[in-house]
């Protein structure tokens, strides 16, 4: 029983007058906690075994009812990866790109990436050069390309039509 | 080229994924990265047998389309690129086509690395999204709409600038 004399130590110091009284009704709930505490070294911990048991199932598609795999019914999605629908989007001017951005979620999410907004900023305000667009694209739109192509006023040029 | 003279054979074969083999001339088949790739591998080994590539992600009848276009323009290869005659062609050649195969064709492009076509699949399919209204689009490329109408509300007035 070495927590009673550890027990005993601590009393000591703090008081002869208590000691007494206190170590009978304290140390008989000590026990049990103490049991607790030292259970811990000898009990080895295996907390995923928490999750044994328990039935997990997969994360539906977003916006689908039911557990079935999500097919997406447009062949342009089903048929072509993510990288080339923005190979394609590449390829088109920043006004086509703000109404292909209205045409559903995953148009519009693909077309969020700066990099079009990039190139389109860089395309209309080549005049002022690539390092100043830099320098004018984190003093005044905190380095959001987008924000720069919405915000900043141009000249809008035919051949963006 | 200097590679081929050395090698004793001018031909390669390929085999799409549903097993068809097709003879395929090299100077033709360099225009694709992936066999110009292979065919430069095999033959720093020094074989002396038959190259065959089998090609797992491409079907017979895309792999047609592919090598009608390299063909077409292997012979145009010692022009300059900018020919009108090709580019005509070009156009000609995959206006044929509807959405299906014009997919099955960009993913064909892409991962047989031939980057002449991949860039005039995606330009052209980039075109015929261009002159579409969000509703065309849709419909044409069988999109469903799944934003809600306050959502569309909000991104239609978000994007009004692009619609003037």
């Amino acid at each position: 029983y070495n927590y009673n004399q550890n027990w005993e130590y601590k009393f000591q110091i703090n008081g002869d007058c208590f000691y007494a009284d206190l170590n009978s009704t304290i140390v008989a709930e000590l026990e049990a906690a103490y049991r607790w505490r030292s259970a811990q070294y000898f009990i080895t911990q295996r907390p995923w075994l928490d999750l044994y048991g328990v039935r997990v199932s997969p994360v539906a598609a977003f916006g689908s009812v039911s557990n079935k795999p999500f097919l997406d019914p447009a062949l342009i999605h089903r048929a072509l990866p993510d990288e080339l629908l923005h190979e394609i989007f590449v390829r088109m001017s920043p006004y086509h790109l703000g109404r292909a951005s209205c045409v559903c979620r995953k148009w519009r999410y693909t077309i969020r990436n700066p990099v079009f907004w990039r190139n389109a900023c860089l395309k209309a305000w080549q005049l002022f050069g690539v390092v100043d667009n830099f320098k004018i694209l984190h003093s005044k739109y905190e380095g959001s390309w987008r924000k720069m192509w919405l915000l900043r006023p141009r000249l809008r040029m035919m051949a963006f039509m | 080229m200097a590679s081929s003279s050395s090698s004793s054979l001018s031909r390669v074969v390929v085999k799409s994924s549903d097993n068809n083999l097709f003879v395929v001339n090299k100077k033709v088949a360099s225009q694709s990265q992936l066999l110009k790739q292979c065919i430069d591998n095999m033959e720093e080994k020094g074989t002396n047998d038959v190259i065959l590539i089998p090609l797992s992600n491409v079907t017979s009848n895309i792999l047609t389309l592919v090598l009608e276009y390299c063909e077409k323009h292997a012979d145009f290869a010692d022009d300059d690129n900018n020919n009108q005659e090709l580019k005509q062609w070009d156009h000609e050649f995959l206006k044929k086509f509807d959405y299906a195969t014009l997919n099955s064709l960009t993913m064909a492009a892409d991962y047989m690395v031939t980057k002449s076509l991949l860039n005039l699949c995606c330009q052209f399919i980039a075109d015929s999204i261009k002159d579409l209204t969000v509703q065309q689009i849709r419909q044409i490329f069988d999109i469903k709409n799944d934003f809600t109408p306050q959502e569309e509300a909000d991104i239609k007035n978000e994007n009004a600038w692009a619609f003037r």
